[in-house]
């Protein structure tokens, strides 16, 4: 899909997801009620929608709308769209779905060739999920590039300008940033609060008030066959069970307990191609007990 | 009269939804505030919003505002007290009342 | 990136071509600001007699800015949605009404209750104004009004002495139409800008602060004495903390209502908080065992116009017609806290006037004072008028604090059991109490008058 097709004004995706930011919580059952009025996108999602349209603006490209949510998030989606999107098309997801059927579902819509998308602009997580996954998950079937979880995000100048190519910023660990050149085909996601997204136009959003349902492409529905439940419990890590300590006194079994004493492998540095790396990690993570045999 | 106690101001408000703008839709003049006695605003505001300094002045954060009106009203010094909505969409949004 | 960077709506995909532009620059024949029940029901008349009208909103959705205390009289929706007791959101049918005395520890309670009022048409229902102004908003929308929501109105466009549109805080947000009808609700800027109100006196309004409180719904049945979707409806005189005004108590499906509507004057010159004054009431005897141990769901403020038909500005400009709350013509006075009501009726004669001046080519104040006189033989302004004297009187402080005193001493006396002496005569009880609550004959009386008059 990676076609060289730099040159023709790029059509740039905003991939946002309509959640439930005010859920009401049942105090004495525990239990979460979607509320009536509490629908919406997350302030990743607004940035996603932002950034999308300055860089279609930028390379007098053209914005689309892809949102993925139930048939009651048209008038949300509309107040968006109403921002500068030329389309807008609704992903028909009409409750909890897991988070790779929803990227399933929005890459059907975003692969189509009538759409013919270039970037690919999502928020860097949902309220109700949080995993951050769906972006991956679309660069992955699309055989985009990524670039997630971005600071900030600009269309180069010079001669990279034509091309289309993105300069982002991207958090690294102890508070370093790192530059990044993102060339298209690409997916990216971005923070919220990052870019505010601008207020549509008075006659834009009457325009959309009155088109309302003519505006919004439903595509979409279930993936055939599958039932896929929601997922009802929390999102941890795997537990690893360890045997406890067997040291005679209780100072040895502290020692044991805390490794103080005991030689551990250095950390180390090494230097590798995305895919030699992402096989060093799996073979670590499973030489420490952390991947059951189900992975 | 036992059975339950006063809730914190913050458990109060933190009831509430805010949807805050980047502007703040009020503004307080507070080297005006030094010369009124009456101070209606600190009791008046239901989200107690105005909060008296030691020097005779007032801080007034605009965050968790009603848009209610009552400040405006109950001040009597004129420009102290700059009053409008907030953007649209933003500030208060009410669900149960 | 510019996040601030607009893009103009010549440039939007979306743009004018649905605006037709009409006679003398007008992009539509109405906008309605507001889309409260006065505003909803405004533009519901202008959209169902064919007209083309803007609704806007500030909030993201209709209702969210709006509270209040909790019952809606809905008979005057019968002519605008008819059958509306089907889909309207109601939490609870009100049939049983209280007034409530408090004084000290003690409490007073007139209780009146009919379960025909929990049958069509019904008399009054408690709802959420978030679900309930929704609801009415989309009326509005399905019957074709456009409905706009986060903008703001920030002002009148005129032309002459004649307003010709709204400017709004959307970019390239000024819009033009015939006539302009603000049910911008308590804070009316539109109408104080167009110079509406003579004057703006503070002591016409008052602050209403609420909770709304969750409890499971059989225990708000039992507590309250109802059954399955009937509810209560309780208002209150005394324990205001010195402050003049008066408290309400509302049954919802699996909330409470508790709220106080405090005097603004009193509160600014008083030392209490409005939050510390409810919390005073909530513990209160006579109402703490209606409330204990609910969580606090949501806190909430709102202004009221009081001053009643004394209060209201101008109700007709050229192009420009104003109604419920922006036009004072919210009831509130003692055991009556009426508004929405007053606004839908309000809002629908407006509408139902601007219809005719668009129709007849005149929205000049002339043109539209066919609404002043519809009003005026609709109960929207004959109660107004006939009631004009009670706000004063129910503010006034013999009906604040010495009354409920007086009347909780007498219901002491006369029902405390004191044997072996006798029981004293309610006439030497009464006057016990008058002395003991520093209640006058004379003020008695005065004010006896012109509650009789005024209630009328
Ligand atoms: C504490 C309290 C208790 C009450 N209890 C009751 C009761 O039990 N029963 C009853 O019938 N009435 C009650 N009322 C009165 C009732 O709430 C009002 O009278 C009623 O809401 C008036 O309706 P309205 O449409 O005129 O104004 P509102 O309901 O205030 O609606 C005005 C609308 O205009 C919008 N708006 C304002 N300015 C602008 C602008 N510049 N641009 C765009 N939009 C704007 C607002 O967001 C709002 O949606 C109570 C009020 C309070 C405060
Ligand atoms: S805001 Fe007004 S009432 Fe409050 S202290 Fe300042 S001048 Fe006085
Ligand atoms: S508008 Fe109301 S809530 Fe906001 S600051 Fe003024 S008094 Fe307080």
């Amino acid at each position: 899909m990676s076609s060289p097709r730099t040159f023709a004004p790029p059509v740039v995706a905003a991939c946002i997801k309509w959640v439930d930011l005010r859920p009401e919580l049942d105090p004495v059952q525990g239990s979460l009620a979607p509320s009536l009025h509490g629908g919406g996108f997350s302030a990743a999602d607004l940035s996603a929608a932002e950034t999308a349209l300055s860089l279609a603006q930028a390379w007098s490209g053209s914005a689309v709308l892809v949102c993925a949510g139930p048939a009651n998030a048209d008038r949300s989606l509309l107040d968006v769209a109403a921002s500068g999107f030329s389309r807008t098309v609704r992903v028909d997801v009409p409750g909890q779905l897991a988070t790779a059927t929803v990227a399933e579902l929005l890459v059907r819509t975003l692969g189509q060739t009538d759409l013919d998308v270039d970037l690919v602009v999502c928020g860097d997580m949902s309220y109700d999920r949080s995993s951050g996954a769906v972006p991956a998950m679309l660069a992955h079937h699309l055989d985009f590039c990524q670039a997630l979880g971005l600071l900030s995000v600009q269309p180069m100048s010079g001669e990279l300008a034509e091309k289309h190519t993105i300069l982002a910023t991207r958090r690294l660990d102890g508070a370093r940033r790192e530059r990044i050149k993102i060339p298209i085909p690409a997916v990216i996601s971005v923070e919220g609060g990052i870019a505010t997204l601008r207020r549509a136009g008075l006659h834009a959003s009457m325009g959309e008030a009155a088109r309302a349902e003519a505006r919004v492409e439903t595509r979409g529905g279930h993936i055939h066959g599958q039932s896929d439940p929601p997922r009802t419990t929390p999102w941890r890590p795997r537990a690893r069970s360890l045997a406890g300590p067997s040291g005679e006194s209780s100072f040895d079994r502290i020692l044991e307990l805390t490794g103080s004493l005991s030689d551990t492998s250095p950390p180390r540095t090494v230097k590798a191609d995305p895919a030699e790396a992402a096989r060093m990690i799996i073979e670590s993570l499973s030489e420490w007990g952390y991947l059951g045999n189900d992975d | 009269m036992s059975g339950y106690s006063q809730i914190s101001f913050e458990t109060r408000m933190d009831s509430v939804e805010f949807r805050v703008a980047e502007r703040a839709h009020i503004t307080v003049d507070d080297t005006l505030c030094r010369d009124c006695s009456v101070r209606g605003c600190i009791t008046a505001c239901p989200a107690n919003l105005f909060v008296p300094t030691s020097d005779g002045g007032i801080v007034f954060n605009y965050e968790q505002c009603f848009e209610c009106g009552a400040c405006s009203l109950a001040c009597n010094t004129e420009g102290a007290i700059d009053w409008s909505y907030p953007e649209g969409g933003h500030g208060v949004v009410f669900h149960k009342t | 990136m510019k996040p601030g960077e607009e893009v103009s709506p010549e440039e939007s995909p979306s743009t004018a071509e649905s605006s037709p532009v009409g006679a003398g620059g007008a992009e539509v024949d109405a906008i309605v600001v507001g889309a409260g029940p006065a505003g909803s029901a405004a533009a519901l008349e202008l959209a169902r007699n064919g007209h083309s009208v803007v609704l806007l909103e500030r909030g993201p959705f209709p209702g969210s800015k709006n509270m209040y205390g909790g019952v809606i009289y809905g008979r005057i929706l019968d002519a605008l949605v008819p059958k509306w007791w089907e889909e309207a959101p109601i939490q609870r049918w009100v049939t049983r009404r209280q007034t409530m005395m408090l004084s000290g520890d003690q409490a007073l309670t007139i209780d009146y209750r009919s379960d025909r009022w929990g049958d069509p048409p019904y008399n009054g229902a408690t709802a959420y104004r978030p679900d309930f102004d929704h609801w009415l908003a989309d009326k509005a929308a399905e019957a074709g009004a456009h409905l706009v929501c986060s903008t703001t109105a920030t002002g009148l466009i005129h032309e002459g002495d004649q307003v010709v549109g709204v400017t709004t805080d959307r970019p390239g947000g000024e819009l033009r139409a015939k006539v302009v009808i603000a049910c911008d609700g308590a804070n009316s800027f539109l109408a104080r800008e167009a110079g509406l109100y003579e004057n703006l006196d503070p002591a016409n309004f008052t602050v209403g602060v609420k909770e709304t409180i969750a409890l499971p719904p059989e225990v708000i049945n039992a507590r309250f004495g109802v059954r399955g979707d009937h509810g209560v409806d309780i208002k209150i005189l005394g324990c205001t903390g010195g402050v003049p005004g008066g408290g309400f108590v509302y049954t919802n499906r699996d909330t409470v209502s508790v709220g106080l509507v405090l005097s603004l004057t009193g509160l600014a010159k008083g030392d209490r908080r409005p939050e510390q004054l409810l919390h005073r009431m909530k513990h209160h005897p006579g109402i703490a065992p209606l409330v204990e141990g609910g969580e606090v769901r949501e806190y909430s403020a709102h202004m009221i116009p009081e001053g009643g038909y004394d209060a209201m500005p101008e109700l007709v400009g050229n192009g420009l017609l104003v109604a419920g709350d922006a036009a004072s013509m919210c009831l509130a006075a003692g055991v009556w806290l009426e508004g929405v009501n007053f606004a839908i009726g309000s809002g629908a004669a407006a509408g139902r006037a601007g219809h005719r001046a668009i129709q007849r080519g005149d929205t000049s104040a002339a043109g539209l004072a066919g609404y002043r006189t519809r009003l005026e033989s609709s109960f929207v302004l004959s109660d107004h008028r006939k009631l004009r004297e009670i706000p004063h009187l129910v503010m006034g402080d013999l009906a604040q604090t010495r009354l409920p005193g007086m009347a909780c001493g007498v219901a002491e006396q006369f029902f405390h059991v004191d044997n072996p002496a006798p029981k004293p005569g309610l006439r030497r009880i009464i006057r016990s109490e008058m002395k003991a609550n520093g209640v006058r004959m004379r003020d008695l009386v005065r004010e006896s008058v012109k509650a009789i008059r005024g209630f009328g």
